[in-house]
């Protein structure tokens, strides 16, 4: 047994695992900033329920978010500790900028979010879920940005043996780099639509009586989704020449063929569900249009689908370089015993295996149950739950 | 310019263990306080403000440790793989069943509580042994031993120190049933803490481990500071003694970054192992405007949360 392949599953297993949390995270923390701009600016209860119960969901899948982002944080130097020797001079800088810029100020940030409801002034308080949406963003611009670096190493030298930082504006200039972003930033936004419309059609096939409240989040998914689904593929296809030149034998092993296929599909899947719904929002047919509801409840693992796919793309066909054409992955790979990564391997898929099924059965729960009655009813002396 | 980011990686370890300290403390704690449920959600909310802001800092000093001395980093956790690993395991239990316990209404939460007592448990034991390990002193190269009494004495004492540090922070803000109970459990953990102390003391003292050390000073320095702060734990009303407990908890991270500076690993000097200079300075500009950022939200966090859990105070954990 070696160690080489289960490290490479283990670090494969626990980014696919992140990236389902994030995706939702990203995509679902703008929808909840929309909502609450509209409640600041109207002032309109079903904005603030709105807020309050895609608020919730985002928050518990926020969680596991965190959780398994400190597992791939750790990865690096526990199994992969020759890239931090070789690159840790250029891959480090925006690795360690995300952490300190974006992730720890996101936490603090939301952190006061959820104790701030009904606690600090209405400005206050929609400032700070714009300011950990902002936060969540440039978090994905530098992990783009570092992930960038190992697709096409730019902005470096080697010199005695190791890669020395020469011009950090490069890694941000990287051709990896920006028409990867936009395309992941949009699947997170297509992600977040596509949850919205899913569990608003659920209420709608349940016939819920809060039409309205299910009305706009189902417009706003709807939109979200039109817009971001042609972006999520326009960037998709733009990646294709940058691909060509920079890494020509990307697309040609055969474990990359089935997830491109299936990416595209879903990709012109999303196109088109999202213009046939379009008419339906109209004087609100949509919510009668049984058939069509159905399959957007079917619909809501699809972008996650894609996702994981685009990512196997974008990763197992840089192999066998870690840093492309510079330090192969088995090069990078720590000396352990194969039994070590084993024994870390199955430990860490087990957890996030229960802890992924805990996280879709409560957000499953919660979706099911709807939003909030409308005037909350406070027992005396009940202590006083937190809004999300 | 490695020194800098040595201090402030310091700066970020002892944020960790000083502010996540007593959220694992409250976690070890939770049965122990609360015998029902209401008991153990006021439990939970006394650090409920505080929780998301306080675990990050471990994740900010992962990445500038990263970023900054990207060598020690891959050496380090590799000398300590097993722990760190099940250190991961605990951390995350914790910290996912701590966020994911309360938020169905009127579910059953025992076995969420489990794993929040158990990832804690698993958690402050294995950083007890990894900073053993550390104070020990670690080769930069070859193998470690897993079980080593003396780290895993450190094992002990962290799952002790911390308890302390929860049962102080439960004295503060916690309503007056919790504050009471984590008063009495203080006085019995402080003599507790005291033994580990002095038995780690002695046991460093009179070890082939300060052969590796050029010089005593910086032991000495932390072992007085370590005195003086059980002193005030065990005298202090509970606010001094959380001050008191925060001291205790960041000593190791003192300890193990003193004991042997320059070296950080037995062969691995600091500048040996920093980035290049282009590199730190890029960092500078980062990590310098977001941690007194960090610094000064948290703060104003606490001043809007210092006040003891009551009816009014909002639960979210």
């Amino acid at each position: 047994m070696e160690a080489l392949p289960i490290a490479r599953l283990q670090f494969a297993t626990t980014t696919s695992f992140h990236f389902l949390f994030v995706l939702l995270t990203l995509g679902l923390v703008t929808m909840v900033a929309v909502m609450q701009t509209r409640y600041a600016v109207t002032g309109r209860d079903v904005h603030r329920r709105m807020t309050r119960f895609w608020g919730r969901l985002y928050v518990v899948n926020y969680a596991l978010g965190i959780a398994t982002g400190i597992v791939m944080e750790f990865q690096f130097g526990l199994n992969w500790s020759g890239l931090s020797t070789y690159a840790g001079d250029i891959f480090g800088a925006p690795l360690a900028i995300e952490t300190l810029v974006a992730f720890f100020l996101e936490s603090t940030f939301l952190g006061l979010w959820i104790f701030g409801w009904d606690r600090m002034g209405r400005g206050l308080h929609l400032a700070l879920i714009w300011l950990v949406a902002l936060t969540a963003y440039a978090s994905a611009f530098w992990i783009m940005a570092a992930n960038s670096f190992l697709q096409n190493p730019v902005g470096a030298v080697e010199e005695n043996g190791v890669l020395r930082l020469t011009d950090f504006s490069a890694l941000l200039t990287n051709p990896t780099f920006v028409s990867a972003l936009p395309h992941v930033l949009s699947a997170a936004l297509l992600t977040g639509g596509v949850f919205l419309v899913g569990v608003s059609a659920y209420h709608f096939l349940r016939r819920s009586e809060e039409v309205e409240f299910f009305t706009r989040s189902m417009r706003l998914g709807v939109v979200v989704t039109l817009i971001s689904a042609p972006v999520v593929f326009g960037f998709g296809a733009a990646q294709f020449p940058a691909i060509g030149e920079l890494q020509p034998d990307k697309l040609e092993g055969g474990g990359v063929g089935l997830p491109l296929g299936l990416m595209v599909m879903i990709g012109q899947f999303f196109v088109f569900a999202s213009l046939i719904a379009l008419p339906f929002l109209a004087r609100n047919r949509i919510a009668r249009a049984r058939p069509l509801l159905r399959l957007m409840v079917w619909g809501i693992p699809l972008p996650f689908v894609a996702a994981i796919c685009g990512w196997l793309v974008r990763e197992i066909g840089r192999q066998p370089w870690l840093v492309y054409g510079k330090l192969t992955t088995a090069d990078a790979m720590s000396d352990l015993g194969a039994g070590q990564v084993l024994a870390s391997f199955i430990a860490f898929t087990a957890l996030f295996a229960a802890l992924a099924v805990a996280d879709w059965v409560l957000m499953s729960r919660l979706a099911r149950r709807g939003p909030e009655p409308e005037v909350p009813q406070h027992a005396p002396a009940a202590p006083v739950l937190s809004g999300v | 310019m490695e020194i800098f980011f040595w201090c402030l990686l310091g700066l970020l370890l002892c944020g960790y263990f000083a502010l996540a300290g007593y959220d694992y403390g409250v976690g070890l704690l939770l049965r122990a306080v609360g015998r029902d449920e209401p008991e153990r959600r006021r439990a939970l909310g006394s650090v409920g403000p505080f929780f998301l802001g306080n675990e990050v800092w471990l994740v900010a000093a992962v990445g500038l440790l990263f970023g900054a001395f990207p060598l020690l980093e891959g050496k380090v956790f590799k000398q300590n793989y097993l722990v760190v690993v099940a250190m991961l395991l605990g951390l995350i239990t914790f910290t996912a069943a701590v966020q994911l316990r309360s938020r169905r209404p009127g579910a059953g939460r025992g076995s969420w509580d489990l794993l929040v007592t158990g990832g804690a448990l698993v958690t402050t034991a294995a950083w007890g042994v990894f900073f053993g390990n550390l104070v020990r002193g670690l080769p930069a190269t070859g193998p470690v031993p897993v079980a080593d009494p003396f780290s895993l004495l450190w094992g002990l004492g962290f799952v002790a120190l911390f308890a302390l540090h929860g049962a102080n922070f439960l004295a503060v803000r916690g309503d007056a049933a919790l504050a009471a109970k984590g008063r009495s459990l203080a006085r019995r953990l402080v003599p507790l803490v005291a033994v580990w102390v002095a038995v780690v003391a002695g046991w460093t003292a009179l070890s082939p481990i300060m052969s590796t050390v050029d010089r005593a000073w910086p032991a000495l320095l932390v072992l007085a500071a370590a005195v003086a702060a059980l002193a005030v734990t065990w005298l202090g009303s509970p606010r001094v003694a959380l001050a008191g407990s925060m001291v205790l908890a960041v000593l190791p991270v003192v300890l193990a970054g003193t004991l042997r500076f320059p070296y950080l690993l037995l062969s691995l000097d600091i500048s040996q192992s920093a980035a290049s200079p282009g590199t730190l300075r890029l960092l500078t500009f980062v990590a310098v405007p977001a941690v007194a950022v960090v610094v000064l939200v948290q703060w104003l966090t606490w001043r809007a949360n210092r006040r003891p859990v009551g009816d009014r105070t909002l639960l979210h954990f």
